[in-house]
């Protein structure tokens, strides 16, 4: 190792910022820095390419605050969180109900307060620690000397204030050449920095341009306008359709509202067939089918697709009235529960295919109406696939004259 | 402090071990432990009371076995050299497991006679009437039951007695490729260990509740056990450093380590315990609700809120400083607190299927605390004081000794 | 079985092989890292990178579509709301989270192996969020009112709904990408230093003279850095494990089956570090060789990659098996069915995959050989990630194609669209991750030193002959952490 002991002096005329000494191991460094710390130096630093462990011990330094900073944003945070979602849901908010949820719950709550604590925990730390450690800082003097470009890969330097009671340019520089530096070098102060006029400029500028937005968006936050408003998406805006109570110039009252035209039914509408929209014949429910509908196969198979989507829920899959819907309210006992018909009891066995159809149509008694839901077609074939689930399954307990009455015999014949 | 270390320890083996301690602490556990079996046969309750007091207790040191284990293999399977020192302690703790296998025998023989004062799906009769228990028994029976707490029990020994065993042949021997076979053996330990213990908390705890489910329920446990041995190792490491030995071995720094770990896991239990309740509150299905629900009842809502407020927020505000975990009072302090909210977390998860009205603490369950801690705790301190109180030979223990926090 | 290994062989199964080769001093670091940084570009950037920005316009033109067109350009429809469009967003999102492993967990923990990996890493895990958050930006349909999201004063009184999974969410992935961001800025500030104080052109003097802030290695300003680097450590650990938990609520706190389990939580986080660290590894096995930097970026960085992948598979495995079970043990027909339907179901070919990607290919991961292997290692990775994307799209699609009602199930089908702007977002991330490697240090400079032997002094025992026995060591990585 060559040790260069002259101090390179850049001239008397400007100030000493201070010394500025180098090394080239991180043992010579600490060895240094424990002297530095022990000859009573306060206003001195080591500087490294990366964090030399015992550094701190060797130089004296204390822990930082930064934590506690730290701990109290984080605390903001949490409160931040807490006040906000109180009030946005119903203090200060409009006040909506979500599922029962409580207003603001707390375990709903925890999420958006944790992460906010740690939001602003983290966006504090950074900040303070530029702000403790003086950043950003582009003109210090060191950065003047050529070999101090190297502290930042492999060197190691130590740096001694002038502004430190104890500093004396000639004493200090022999003592830090007694350190076993390679090379000390005098700091001198850094020039006042004249920002270019162009960037003053730019500056003005871009602050007058940064105020325009807020401004107006400020105005139109608290003004009128005859204007229409700018429409980014034409056609979702501007759907061609009338919607209910709108105008239009194209008819005369101006209305596009519209009765239908007197004598007209519309396409598909002229529902003549009472039998297959109304299940009557005559005005009467009757056994039979409808014309329109062809019993075959696929009839059956489709009332079966239907009946299951439609009609298990309550009635169950057999249609004895045991279905989800029914054991729930079971398990729940729920009150008052009126069990949903058994399908291929008495009493709908009794009933008419018209009067069957009738029921899906319009409802019966608990049972909303699925003429809204069902095409009458697929009603008819749910009543087809319905009189095959009723002979399919064993008949109520009867008297063999019950038995014959729905044979439609004589009761008393055998 | 020097990486070279100096590894000839002086007090790193105690003169008759912990024999001042050991014994008695065996001999009252077994007293009470026999006490309060006495104790409860005669209330005239089929062993309810005594059942629910005893596996509360049962499951608090379990916890804690558990834990050590946990932390052996851990130490061992990412190749840890700080806690070198505290090692041997928590082999100990481990290996103390088979222990615990014997005092499970009361609860093993209510289940096998079908007593349903604890686990109500060990009554065939209870089940029969029960179309869930019903679709459950192929799991929860008597026989299958005790086939798996035999399994359980018999991989966690199996485990400890490995390392521990191990461990103490390189004492002798000092040979550096029983660590690396430890290393080797610690992932698919850690693999048995984790579905052991899960299955061993859903059979032990949730089937107290058996038309209740909880998947995340085994890391429930898990977060509890973690805990509790982290200080459960500060205690003992105090302990030994009292008794004499370990003087230096085990400093500050390895406090601090302990005392980071404590908080991880207490956190870690919050995140799970949160996790927990929050999907369940949010959903609000009644067939999973029931269990929070009945504990927001009467005196229970109290043990409820000491949990959130005990068991995770005060210690975590106070475990967050540097100083409290590099203060030896503060983290003595912490770990008897958390000690005593686990007990609480226990009482809460097992008792409350015994009352789920009152919260009745009594002198049976001091007598199966002092009982099965006795023996659990004296058969650590006999295993500990029966050979060296750090692996001597271990080849990572310089670093340890000279290890350093950040 | 002992007395045939020699000292240093043993001791380097003890402790591990160093942790930097080929004998490097602070200087040759600095000089191997920054020339990345300098050299002229090889050719394979750029054909890289026109790969990547070809991706990253095809990801503009499908959003350009969706949002002059609609939703509707996607597959999605009545049952499933959502499919590739969240799937995407979990995948993404869940590859962000290594990164933050690394940076963080691995720091507190005091792994020095981290110190190679950790800034393309975190540079991964800001990418991946940003590709993530373009997701659930799109999908909600009208975009432009996407600020609705964030709790703005206005004059309606509508603030976001906080009781709801979806907006915590939010504001999870907006602390993340923030403190990612602020994280890996921090890490680099030394770096830019080193790389402005050899930079020869005026525009990169300026660039990165004013991104490091004018840092000159004052051990003053070192202490508190380091403090501050800790406190975000800290900060991000719980963080990342809070991030994907939220990421699971959107799911967990429903009712369907599938979806409503507690064990989410931590399952999600588990999953997330898996598919990040694949990722990593996915990135890393090539960069390694093309930028020569095989010395810092050793085999045992590879293969302690390849150990937490195993790991995390593992812990993936065993959230399987406990659904699973519990699916059976709730003796609910409802959570059964799921199951089955996910295995057996027209999905069956999703699930499989999923199996197999990510319980079966870790498992090679137990035999050192594949730990070992840059070739297989980075096969391995890729079926990690498809088998997580899988994974997501099973969970997501499977719950919601088939759940209460049998009158509403129904199958979906990816659109055209739905495909290329998932292509895409690999373009914007290649794109990004490329011009981090053009301009950025892609490895932590001033870290990597802090782990040379000799880099505190002579008092911290450094590359002595070991001893006879075992008891004192070769090693390099000893656990000093950073000075305080």
């Amino acid at each position: 190792m060559s040790h260069g002991h002259d101090v390179v002096d850049t001239g008397p005329a400007e100030r000493t910022h201070g010394l500025l000494a180098e090394f080239s191991t991180p043992d010579a460094l600490l060895d240094a820095s424990r002297k530095c710390r022990d000859a009573g130096f306060t206003k001195w630093d080591a500087c490294t390419p990366y964090p030399i462990h015992g550094l701190e011990g060797a130089m004296g330094i204390k822990m930082t605050r930064l934590p506690w900073v730290v701990f109290f944003m984080g605390l903001t945070g949490f409160t931040t969180a807490t006040l906000l979602q109180i009030g946005a849901n119903g203090a200060f908010g409009y006040a909506f109900h979500i599922s029962g949820k409580p207003l603001a719950g707390w375990p709903s709550m925890g999420p958006v307060m944790f992460e906010l604590t740690v939001l602003f925990s983290a966006l504090t730390t950074l900040l303070t620690m530029a702000v403790f450690n003086n950043l950003p800082l582009f003109n210090h003097p060191a950065f003047k000397v050529e070999n101090f470009k190297h502290v930042t890969s492999h060197s190691f330097f130590v740096i001694v204030e002038a502004r430190d009671p104890k500093f004396t340019k000639a004493g200090t520089a022999d003592f830090l050449k007694s350190l076993g530096a390679e090379k000390v070098t005098t700091l001198t102060e850094p020039t006042k920095v004249e920002i270019p006029k162009i960037l003053k400029y730019v500056a003005i500028i871009a602050t007058c341009a940064a105020l325009i937005p807020p401004a107006i968006i400020f105005r139109a936050r608290n003004t009128h306008s005859e204007n229409v408003k700018i429409h980014l998406i034409d056609d979702m805006d501007f759907q061609p359709k009338f919607r209910a109570q709108q105008t239009t110039t194209f008819f005369a009252d101006k209305s596009a509202d519209r009765l239908a035209i007197p004598g007209t039914v519309a396409q598909g509408e002229l529902n003549l067939d009472d039998h297959l929209l109304k299940g009557t014949v005559g005005g009467k429910f009757l056994n039979g089918f409808p014309a329109a509908i062809k019993i075959d196969d696929e009839a059956m198979k489709r009332g079966q697709k239907m009946f299951n989507i439609y009609c298990t829920a309550c009635h169950g899959l057999a249609g004895n009235g045991d279905g989800m819907v029914h054991q729930r309210a079971i398990d729940i006992q729920e009150s008052n529960w009126v069990p949903p018909t058994n399908l291929a009891g008495e009493t709908t066995l009794k009933l008419t295919d018209g009067e069957i159809f009738n029921a899906i149509t319009n409802g019966i008694r608990n049972m909303q109406p699925y003429g809204g839901q069902i095409v009458p077609e697929d009603r008819w074939k749910i009543v087809l696939y319905l009189r095959a689930l009723q002979k399919a399954q064993p008949l109520p307990a009867k008297t063999a004259d019950q038995v014959n009455e729905l044979k439609g015999k004589k009761v008393g014949a055998n | 402090m020097d990486a070279h270390a100096n590894t000839n320890l002086t007090d790193a083996k105690l003169e008759g071990g912990f024999g001042k301690f050991a014994l008695p602490l065996m001999i009252a556990g077994l007293v009470c432990t026999a006490a309060a079996y006495i104790m409860g046969n005669g209330a005239g309750d089929s062993q309810k009371q005594f059942l629910h007091s005893y596996l509360t207790a049962f499951l608090y040191f379990l916890a804690i076995g558990l834990g050590g284990l946990f932390f052996v293999i851990l130490q061992h399977l990412v190749g840890a050299s700080w806690s070198i020192t505290v090692r041997r302690i928590a082999e100990c703790v481990a290996v103390s497991i088979p222990v615990l296998a014997v005092l499970f025998i009361p609860i093993l023989l209510a289940v096998i006679n079908k007593n349903d004062a604890l686990y109500m799906w060990a009554n065939p009769e209870t089940i029969a009437k029960d179309h869930l228990l019903q679709h459950k028994s192929p799991w929860l029976n008597p026989n299958a039951f005790a086939i798996r707490a035999f399994l359980y029990f018999s991989i966690w020994s199996v485990l400890a007695f490995y390392f521990h065993r191990t461990s103490v042949k390189q004492d002798e021997s000092g040979d550096a490729e029983i660590t690396v076979k430890q290393r080797t053996i610690s992932a698919p330990a850690m693999i048995l260990f984790g579905f052991s213990l899960t299955f061993a908390a859903f059979d032990f705890i949730m089937s107290l509740t058996p038309h209740w489910y909880s998947t995340i329920f085994g890391i429930y446990y898990f977060a509890s056990c973690a805990m509790s041995f982290m200080a459960t190792l500060a205690l003992l490491s105090k302990f030994v450093q009292r008794c004499g030995g370990l003087k230096t071995a085990i400093s500050i720094e390895h406090y601090h380590d302990i005392g980071k770990l404590l908080f991880t896991f207490v956190f870690f239990w919050g995140y799970i315990s949160f996790s927990q309740f929050m999907l369940i509150w949010y959903s609000n299905i009644p067939e999973e609700t029931e269990f929070f629900l009945h504990r927001m009842e009467g005196g229970w809502m109290t043990v409820s809120l000491v949990l959130i407020f005990c068991h995770f927020l005060i210690p975590f505000i106070g475990m967050l400083s540097r100083t409290s975990k590099r203060s030896r009072a503060l983290l003595l302090f912490w770990s008897i607190w958390m000690l005593v909210m686990h007990y609480v977390q226990m009482f809460w998860l097992v008792k409350h299927n015994y009352d789920s009205h009152h919260v009745a603490f009594g002198l049976l369950d001091v007598l199966c605390m002092l009982g099965i801690g006795g023996l659990f705790i004296g058969n650590i301190l006999r295993v500990l004081g029966g050979n060296a109180l750090v692996p001597v030979k271990e080849p990572r223990l310089a670093k340890s000794l000279a290890f350093q926090n950040i | 079985m002992s007395t045939q290994a020699t000292a240093p062989d043993i001791n380097e199964r003890v402790f591990g092989p160093p942790l930097v080769t080929g004998h490097h001093t602070p200087k040759t670091v600095t000089e191997t890292v920054s020339v990345v940084n300098e050299w002229k570009t090889p050719r394979a950037w750029y054909i890289a990178f026109g790969a990547a920005v070809g991706g990253l316009s095809l990801l503009g033109l499908m959003i350009g579509y969706l949002i002059t067109t609609g939703v509707g350009v996607w597959g999605l429809n009545q049952p499933v709301g959502w499919a590739w469009d969240i799937t995407n967003f979990v995948f993404w999102v869940g590859i962000g989270h290594a990164g933050t492993l690394i940076s963080a967990v691995l720091f507190l923990t005091r792994q020095d192996w981290r110190t190679a990996i950790n800034r393309s890493a975190e540079a991964m895990t800001v990418f991946a969020v940003i590709c993530a958050a373009t997701f659930p930006g799109i999908h909600v349909g009208r975009v432009w009112l996407a600020y609705w999201l964030f709790p703005i004063p206005n004059q309606m009184q509508m603030w976001p709904n906080f009781r709801s999974p979806l907006l915590w969410d939010v504001f999870a992935v907006s602390t993340y990408a923030t403190v990612s961001i602020l994280f890996w800025y921090m890490g680099m500030v030394p770096d830019l230093a080193t790389l402005r104080d050899r930079a020869t052109g005026k525009i990169k003097q300026f660039a990165y003279g004013f991104f490091s802030l004018g840092w000159r290695g004052s051990m003053r300003q070192w202490h508190r850095y380091e403090r501050a680097y800790l406190i975000l450590a800290a900060l991000s650990t719980p963080l990342v494990l809070s991030v994907h938990s939220v990421v699971s609520f959107d799911f967990a706190t429903s009712v369907i089956p599938g979806w409503h389990t507690t064990i989410f939580p931590p399952y999600f986080v588990a999953g997330a570090i898996f598919s990040g660290f694949a990722m990593v590894v996915t990135l890393l096995v090539p960069a390694r060789e093309l930028m020569g930097l095989k010395d810092f970026i050793t085999p045992r960085h590879l293969e302690n990659m390849c150990k937490i992948m195993l790991a995390t598979g593992c812990m993936v495995g065993y959230a399987y098996g406990v659904e699973f079970f519990t699916a059976w043990y709730s003796g609910s027909k409802y959570e059964g069915f799921a199951f089955i339907n996910r295995a057996f179901g027209p999905y069956w070919w999703a699930y499989w995959s999923m199996v197999t990607c990510n319980v079966i290919s870790p498992q090679l991961f137990w035999f050192k050989k594949c730990r070992t292997s840059p070739i297989i290692m980075w096969v391995i990775s890729i079926f990690i990630n498809v088998g997580m994307w899988f994974e997501r799209f099973v969970i997501i699609v499977t719950s919601l194609h088939r759940d209460y009602l049998p009158s509403s199930w129904g199958y979906f089908t990816p659109s055209i669209v739905d495909i290329l702007t998932f292509v895409g977002s690999f373009g914007l991330f290649f794109t990004l991750f490329l011009l981090f490697c053009r301009f950025l240090p892609v490895v932590a400079m001033a870290e990597i030193k802090t782990v040379l032997p000799g880099a505190h002094g002579s008092h911290h025992g450094h590359g002595h002959a070991p001893a006879a026995g075992a008891a004192h060591t070769a090693d390099v990585s000893h656990g000093h952490g950073h000075a305080h």
